[in-house]
């Protein structure tokens, strides 16, 4: 009878071990599922900033599509002027510093004024406004950002300089017009961009900055679109690469508030 | 906030719903500030509360300074006549989709009040996600995350593709107007910053969800009360009369119509902000949206009450989001406006407590409100007129 009593004893000991181990283990897995899940949450939530929801959820449900669709967007293509010259006489790590802080200078003045970078090129940003979501105000954002580039690479050159570093130079070209937004790329490197004139022509008009000795330049389009408090200085009409017709262009000197 | 009105709704039958396979995470890592507003009391407000619903939420010391949120927080919450089943989980969609993590805790926690288990309510939040729900729901669901975005709003196809599965036009301008009252909802909890806590803690917590069973009887006439139609709502009020008449009459045949008309009157007539303050903010969310008919509405409301704005003078305004004829108050709050038709949470909050700086607390309450009722508006107006 003893025995009987304590062989089920250990049996229920047994069990309950067993079924508080297997408990723990569910509720570990259960955890790190939630954790997981969190995760990609917050991953989804981080590619909504490159793509729209919307394509980002058609991802997940579907994979990637070749969707795409006609919007009308500003594109601001920056390069930095000089850099090759610099990467020849700085070592390679205080170039990619250099290089690092620059564009997270850069991207902050662009996010802060509602623009997304859609591309690195090298040195090079291509950033698009009002291609992720409708933006009426897009040209005024654009060129607001490009001013903000401005004065962070003015800030950023006294850093440089203080360190003894060599400074950095930008020209930046925007246009607007329509162009076609969609996942491009191949399967093993993909990314949300703007293909179409429009973008081909903000980089040849960045181009231009060298043979204007200018910083940010627009063209018409953009012009027409914006606030008249921008200050702006027109430049002869100039034939760029691959486009008929010469390109009105307009140099940018400032913002005045009070105009 | 929303009534529990889910027990019928199903879920697909190729989603069983097992407890260890819930997986759907909270918006608690979404970044979220402490609250904007000023804690005030407003004793003639609490009454209201109590009278309307048998309590007073704790976020009415936020709205005291200005109470037709208040009155619109609690009387657009009424029960539908067409989609009566779908208002719960459309609250906890939308919600989640603006990531407004004061409206998404209360949902939870008002469907557990209301008898839902929290695996069936992320169940269903998951199916919702990966598409596995019944096609009216599912077809439903897609309707009003696009007026909840507008990126692209809703179009003819998709009230077509509603009708196919049951919908009529009544019950699609129900979709609308509902979807409405939860971006209305989710704009001020947001905008303001009303504190999440509470709701995800007692969520989330094993020990507090057992105070669930005597929540459910303190809150059982709260939730029975907004079920029904309230009574204070004059029935004899012309729809087509008043600010944005064109709307509140093309919803004529909804139960609900007076009260956003009682509502529009309301925001109007108080005193926090000049009525033309009210109108320019309607017409940048409008143009925001590319709501055409709201921004011409918006137009006429302030040509009416200033004629210094022309034609001209408003079309550089709204293009430009300034001119010699704002006030600084203006001045400071078209840029915000802006800024709640999209957004990330912790980032409009950043710039709602700059804004706040620069304002008195009641007309920053009331920037918030009507910045909310503006979207909510264009966005109906987006829903029921579509291109």
């Amino acid at each position: 009878m003893l025995l009987l009593a304590a062989v089920s004893l250990l049996m229920g000991l047994g069990f309950g071990f067993a079924w508080w181990r297997g408990r723990a283990q569910l509720v570990r897995v259960r955890t790190a599922l939630r954790a997981k899940a969190g995760d990609l949450e917050s991953l989804q939530l981080a590619f909504s900033r490159f793509a729209p929801e919307e394509i980002v959820e058609r991802i997940i449900a579907s994979g990637v599509s070749s969707q795409s669709e006609r919007k009308q967007a500003t594109v601001l293509f920056a390069d930095l002027v000089g850099f090759t010259t610099i990467s020849e006489h700085v070592e390679p790590d205080v170039l990619v510093r250099i290089l690092n802080g620059y564009f997270e200078r850069m991207s902050g003045a662009i996010t802060e004024h509602r623009g997304h970078i859609s591309t690195l090129i090298g040195d090079g940003i291509l950033a698009l406004f009002g291609a992720l979501e409708p933006n009426p105000w897009q040209g005024n954002d654009a060129v607001h950002a490009a001013l903000a580039m401005r004065g962070e690479l003015a800030a950023y050159n006294r850093e440089l300089d203080a360190e003894g570093l060599p400074t950095l130079s930008v020209g930046i070209g925007l246009h607007s017009g329509s162009g076609v937004s969609g996942l491009v790329g191949s399967r093993e490197l993909m990314q949300f961009t703007l293909v179409g004139r429009v973008v081909n022509l903000a980089a040849r008009v960045q181009d231009l900055t060298r043979q204007f000795e200018v910083d940010i330049l627009l063209t018409r389009a953009v012009q027409q679109e914006i606030d008249k408090r921008f200050v702006l200085r027109e430049l002869p009409p100039t034939r760029v690469r691959g486009i008929e017709e010469p390109v009105q262009i307009f140099a940018v000197e400032g913002f005045a508030e009070n105009r | 906030m929303p009534a529990g009105r889910l027990p019928g709704l199903q879920t697909s039958p190729q989603a069983p719903c097992t407890p260890e396979e819930i997986i759907v995470p909270s918006l608690e890592n979404v970044e979220w500030l402490p609250p904007i507003a000023d804690r005030t009391r407003n004793s003639e407000l609490e009454h209201y509360a109590k009278r309307e619903i048998g309590s007073t939420p704790q976020y009415t010391a936020f709205l005291a300074e200005c109470p037709w949120i208040m009155h619109a927080d609690l009387e657009f919450d009424i029960g539908g006549s067409h989609i009566v089943d779908l208002q719960d989980l459309i609250y906890l969609i939308v919600s989640r989709d603006n990531s407004c993590r004061f409206c998404h805790g209360a949902a939870h926690l008002f469907m557990r009040i209301a008898g839902m288990p929290e695996a069936q309510i992320d169940q269903l939040e998951e199916d919702v996600e990966t598409a596995r729900i019944e096609p009216r729901i599912g077809r439903a669901m897609d309707f009003v995350r696009k007026i909840s975005r507008s990126n692209p709003p809703p179009t003819r196809d998709d009230h077509v593709a509603l009708r196919d599965v049951g919908f009529d036009e009544a019950a699609i301008r129900e979709l609308a107007l509902f979807t409405g009252v939860v971006i209305f909802h989710n704009r001020f909890g947001t905008l303001l910053a009303l504190p999440p806590e509470a709701a995800e803690r007692v969520n989330r917590s094993r020990f507090e969800r057992l105070l669930h069973i005597p929540l459910r009887l303190l809150y059982r006439n709260t939730l029975a009360r907004l079920r029904v139609t309230p009574k204070d709502v004059d029935q004899s009020l012309p729809l087509k009369d008043g600010p944005f008449g064109f709307l509140t009459s093309a919803l004529s045949e909804l139960p609900h119509n007076r009260v956003l008309r009682k509502i529009l009157d309301e925001a109007w007539a108080s005193p926090n902000l000049p009525a033309r303050t009210k109108a320019l903010i309607f017409a940048v969310i409008a143009r925001g949206l590319g709501a055409d008919s709201c921004e011409r509405e918006a137009r006429n409301l302030l040509a009416a009450e200033d004629p210094a704005f022309s034609e001209g003078v408003v079309d550089e305004l709204i293009a430009n989001l300034a001119s010699p004829l704002l006030s600084g108050e203006e001045a400071s709050i078209l840029p915000y406006v802006r800024e709640t038709i999209r957004y990330r949470p912790g980032v409009v909050q950043r710039r709602g407590q700059a804004l706040r700086d620069s304002l008195s607390n009641a007309a920053f309450l009331e920037t918030v409100g009507t910045a909310a009722l503006a979207n909510m508006v264009c966005r109906i107006a987006l829903a029921i007129e579509p291109r």
